[in-house]
Order: structure tokens, then sequence, then C-alpha cells
């Protein structure tokens, strides 16, 4: 009876080491951007550390995500220095003027739709409640890949248990979901689903 | 200390029993939804760099102007350019992945290839004759089309004419000038007496009658209920088919109480109120507020010389807010109902209307971007919405493809072997018109006259009504106790 026991509860632990530590460490890989960016760099050398500098809205309130090579060419036409990064920017993409593919670590699937204007002009969130100080980063985070949806583990949230340790983990529906019940404003599912 | 069977299952029991309390049946659930989103098979809107494009809508002769918001090369969302869109053009750019596109060439309902097709139709030339008929005349494509009907021996150029144009033929045959030339001033309109013209449905040009009333004031003769009647400022009951009858019984009170000079029709005013199932009080007092309400016209559903008479009366026919002739209009053309019985072939662009078709032609080469209707004869890929140049025959503006369309799918002007011209605005103005009544008509465009059209319309309601009430009272669908359900 007590061996019984035993085994059983040696198959409980293996299976909660399995799914709390091992399925997250199974789940993700680790992918590296394009090239090393600096965001806090760009804040201090432009002298804005406003968002929006880069990532504008346009004037129909469409957010044009990334800026483009050609606004990273204004200043990279030539190489602004000696790293490995400042030399694949222009040869690779300023020189060939193509897009970086940077992987993006809050793309949403393709039957959500999200307005920007909507949240950050209406609403007056701040950039920082959904993305964090991502903006004042030395350093790019590594991007984990989810190996069966595609996705940012940014969208899940870092912790596989999604207990929140800080307001903005995950961009899953039940975030959006949470953050518009404590403001107070109620949507149907077209409002953010085509 | 070696492990049995029995420890095996209580391990397993173990795992089986708290995995429920792990993160691993709940995410790889959520993961793997996500995941049959993503099958490849499953179409995604592509990514790419967010940019906006004019054009004009092609699937009716409004030609909206439209803002195409693009992303990778594909159309990903519609809006209007100076105002609303209906319904269909919205979702428009969603047509092109329609299961029903047609992308390969069909000959009788089975797959064929296009060398086939341009056989069969050298042949058909050869042995003529062939007509090409075009269903949105005036654009650049039309000339096109001209151009291989007049090189073809025995080609013919035709082209599909609205219930509007064709309700304005009889006026053109009075004025003398071809009736691609006319048209209705309606901005300028203050009354119109529509005679059953379904001028809130439709008539006209999509939304150009709903944008002017209620502000243009309608009165609406009928015989049978409908939408623009109920919206009519006024409605006026007639008897079925005898709009003719009202219009003769109005010219007579308008001659009578001086409102108009001009010669009579020959049936009098008692015999045609009393035809029209009008009362003489209510025709002469309809015939002030026409004449009192200037600018006012005369409209009605079907060619009807007597109508065509009646606006010649009240001098709605060459003055503003009545009809006026414009030039810069598309050269006069045969219209696909005058076409001869015998024709070997006939070549339908892609704006013919589905249910449209030369009668006896016995070979159809038809375009079209998606599949329908009975499939009989060739059934040739076009380009889709967005997958071509777009033309307004109206100002002469031309949009061109932002759409790669699918490959095997080719265009008319390309079958016929000729290149589109480059756009030229069209320089369209008003020009005076003069038209006097020298007689009044005496024949109806079906060949009736006035008062067989009125027997017609007399005996339609005293024979088929009592039939008809025969019939559903003889109807085994008829519940016994005279249509009441016994309790």
């Amino acid at each position: 009876m007590i061996r019984g026991l035993c085994f059983f509860l040696i198959g409980v632990a293996a299976i909660q080491v399995a799914g709390w530590v091992g399925l997250p460490k199974a789940l993700y890989v680790t992918k590296a951007q394009p090239f090393e960016y600096r965001h806090k760099t760009h804040a201090e050398k432009s002298g804005s550390a406003e968002c929006d500098g880069c990532h504008t809205l346009g004037a129909d309130g469409v957010f044009a995500g990334l800026p483009k090579t050609e606004s990273c060419a204004a200043c990279h036409t030539e190489p602004q220095g000696k790293s490995a990064a400042e030399a694949t920017l222009v040869s690779s993409y300023v020189k060939t003027e193509k897009e970086t593919p940077w992987l993006v670590y809050a793309r949403q699937p393709a039957n959500v739709r999200f307005s920007h204007a909507i949240h950050t002009k209406r609403a007056k969130l701040a950039c920082e409640r959904c993305h964090g100080k991502h903006g004042e980063s030395d350093t790019l985070r590594p991007y984990q890949e989810n190996r069966i949806s595609g996705y940012s583990r940014d969208i899940w949230g870092r912790s596989i248990s999604r207990w929140k340790r800080v307001a903005n983990e995950g961009m899953k529906m039940d975030d959006c979901e949470g953050c518009h019940k404590q403001q107070g404003f109620d949507t149907g599912c077209l409002s953010c689903h085509r | 200390m070696k492990p049995t069977r029995r420890d095996v299952l209580a391990l397993g029991g173990g795992a089986v029993a708290s995995v429920f309390f792990t993160p691993i049946p709940w995410k790889l659930l959520d993961d793997a939804s996500i995941w049959t989103q993503n099958w490849s098979w499953i179409p995604q809107p592509v990514k790419g760099p967010v940019e906006w494009k004019e054009s004009a809508c092609a699937l009716c002769p409004a030609s909206c102007g439209l803002r195409v918001k693009m992303a990778g090369g594909y159309a990903v969302g519609l809006s209007g350019k100076d105002g609303a869109l209906c319904a269909l053009g919205y979702g428009a750019h969603q047509m092109n992945w329609h299961p029903q596109r047609l992308t390969v060439v069909r000959h009788n309902g089975q797959p064929s290839t296009w060398a086939a097709a341009e056989a069969a139709f050298q042949k058909a030339c050869a042995e003529g004759p062939v007509a090409i008929v075009d269903g949105r005349p005036g654009r650049g494509a039309s000339q096109v089309y001209r151009q291989f009907a007049e090189k073809t021996p025995g080609a013919l150029y035709a082209v599909i004419r609205t219930p509007e144009e064709e309700a304005l033929r009889p006026v053109a045959a009075i004025a003398g000038v071809p009736v691609e030339r006319l048209g209705y001033d309606l901005e300028n309109t203050k009354l119109v007496l529509s005679l059953s013209a379904p001028l809130l449905e439709g008539w006209g040009g999509p939304q150009r009658v709903q944008r002017l009333w209620p502000a243009m004031q309608i009165i609406q003769a009928e015989a049978e209920l409908s939408r623009t009647g109920t919206c009519a400022a006024r409605r006026v009951q007639i008897k079925p088919g005898s709009e003719a009858m009202l219009a003769m019984a109005l010219a007579h009170a308008l001659l009578d109480e001086k409102l108009a000079t001009g010669p009579r029709p020959a049936m009098s005013l008692a015999e045609a109120a009393a035809l029209a199932g009008v009362e003489l009080d209510e025709v002469k007092g309809l015939a002030r507020t026409l004449a009192a309400q200037r600018p006012s016209v005369v409209i009605s559903a079907r060619p009807e010389p007597a109508v065509a008479a009646l606006n010649v009366l009240l001098g709605a026919v060459g003055a503003e807010g009545g009809i006026v002739a414009r030039n810069g209009a598309p050269a006069p053309a045969k219209s696909m109902d005058e076409l001869p019985g015998t024709l070997r072939a006939a070549l339908l662009d892609s704006t013919v209307p589905w249910d449209r078709r030369p009668a006896g032609a016995q070979e159809v080469f038809r375009f079209a971007a998606w599949r329908g209707g009975d499939e009989q004869g060739w059934m040739l890929p076009a380009p889709g919405f967005l997958e071509e140049a777009t033309d307004n025959p109206a100002t002469g503006a031309r949009a061109e493809a932002l759409l790669k369309p699918p490959a095997g799918v080719k265009t008319t002007v390309a079958f016929l072997g000729g290149e589109l011209p480059a756009a030229q605005p069209v320089e369209s103005a008003i020009v005076p018109l003069t038209c006097k009544l020298a007689a009044w008509p005496s024949a109806a465009p079906n060949g009736q006259d006035g008062r067989t059209a009125a027997w017609t319309a007399a005996w339609t309601p005293a024979v088929l009504a009592p039939l008809a009430t025969k019939l559903h009272q003889e109807s085994k669908l008829m519940p016994a106790g005279g249509g009441r359900r016994q309790a």
C-alpha cells in the first residue's frame, strides 16, 4: 500500500515538474533578431524619448508599425560605428533597400484587429501599458517563439501559469477583456475580430 | 527493488491524476487551436507595408470612387472616396477569392483551353455574322469592340440598353436625336410624375434619385403598390397597363386649361380617364400641378409614345429640369434586342448581365469572372474586381488595375487582339434641344394603338382576377370550409 502510494506520488511529482518546468523549455525556441538594436541609444541620440517619434500614427489613425528601412537610412547610409549590427543594417538592408524582418514580440493572429489610435489617443493609454519598458531597453530581449502556434511568448506572458507579475504581462484575449472590464468598456466580438 | 506492474500503474495513475493541475493540457489545447488557424492551406492576408490607393468601382454604372487599402500588393479593405459604398462594394475585394471564381476556359460545362476558344471564335467569325455585345458602352474597351466589328466582315457591335434609355426612345424619335444623347436633368427637376417607374428602387443609376428625393417631389401613378408608391408625396391608382391612357388624359387636361398648346390625342379626355381608372377631377388637378410645379417631367417605366408627347406638350423636352441632350455621349449603337435572329455567334463582354444573351445566337462566347448561369457555350475567364483598368463612361476617367489577375485570365480586349486606348476625358455638356409635336403619336411601341392597349388593360383585371379566384377556390391546398379552418 505504502509502496503504491509512493509510486503514485512520484508520478504526480514527475508530471508537475514536466508541466511547470519542462513544458516552457520544450515549447519555446529562442530566435535571434536580424541585428542588435538599442532603443535607449536611439532615444538619446534623436533627442526624442517618445515612442511615436518612430512608431507613428498616420493622419487617418492607421498605425505605421515598425519604421521602414528608409527611415533608418536617414542616418545610416554609412555605418555609424564598427559594430556587427551596424554593418548588417547598412549592407543587408539600407543598401539593398529591403525591409528588416524583425521578429515582432506583439504580433497577433490575422483574425485580430487592433487600433493603436483608439487606445493611445482616445483611451489615452501609455504604450508601456501593453509593451512594458521596451523603449528604454539597451538591448533587445530574446525572442522566444512558440513552436506550435508560431507566435511570441509575450502573447501568453512570461509565466506559464499566467499569474501576472507585472500589469503588462500577456497579450491574449483574456488580457484585453480584463483591461476593458477594468476600464468599463464593453466590446463585442467584431470590435476586435474580423 | 524491481518495479512491478502495479508500481507502473500507480506511477501512471499519479501522472494522469495530476496532469490537469499542470499547464500541459490547457496550454497545448490553446496553442493547438491557434495552430489550426495557421495551416498552410488556409488563406491569410499577406503581411507587408500598408498603403492606400485610389480607384473606381466597376460593379455598376455608378462607378463610385474607391480608396483601397493595400497590404503587400493585395487589397485588404475598401472605403468610399467621396462617401459611403453599397454593401456589396465594401466587400467587393473578397469576390476575387470566391470558390466559383472562373480561371479555366469552359465549353458547355467542361474544361477547355484558350486555344480551342480562339479557334472556335475565328471559325464563327469566318462563317458570320457575329455580334460583340457591350454591357457598358462608352468605355475604352468599347472602342476596341467597335473597331473589331468595323474591320471584321459580318461582325456587329451591339449594346445593352437600360430600361431608362429604352423609355427615352419615343422622345428620341420625336426629337430626331440618338437616344444615347438624351437624359433626364433630374438634378434641376421640381416634380416628377412617374408612370409605374420604380424611381426609388434603383432606377436611373444607384442612389441618384434617392439623393434627390424628397427635395424632388414624386407623384407615383401605378396599378400595384410599389415601394416608390409608398414613399411618393402622392400616389394615383390607375388600371394595369393604362399609363398611356393617363398621359393622353393629362394632355387633354393641359390643353383644356390652356396650360399648353399643341395637337390633341384622338381619344377623348373622358374615354382616356375612364380607361385609366382615374376621375376627371383628379386628372385635371394633376395636370394643373404638373404645370404649376415646373420644371416637371413625366417618366414612364416602358417606352410610351404618349408619355413622350405629353412631355413635349409640357415643355419638358429640351428644358432645364426635363429631358435634355448632351454632347460627348457614346456613338449611337444597335441595341442587343435589335440584332438579327440568325447570328452565328455572340461574344458577350463581362459587363453583360447573366440573364441577357442575343436570341437565336448559335454559339455564345461569354466573358465572366465567376461561374454562373447555365454554362451553355463558351465561358471565358475574365479579370475580377480591380484586376483590369476600370472605366467611368460618364467622365472618361480610368483607374488602372491594382491587383494582379490569376493565371488563365484574359480580357475581352486581349481576346479580340486589341489594345486598350489611352484614357481621354469626356467633355460632356448639355446642348440645346428643340422639339415640336406635329401630331399626336398613334402607335404604341408594341404595335398596339391606344384603344387596343386600353382594351387589354380593361379585360386583364376583368378576366384574370375571377379566373385566379376560381383557381384558388378549386385548389387542393385550400382547406375545407371556404378557406377558414374549422374549429
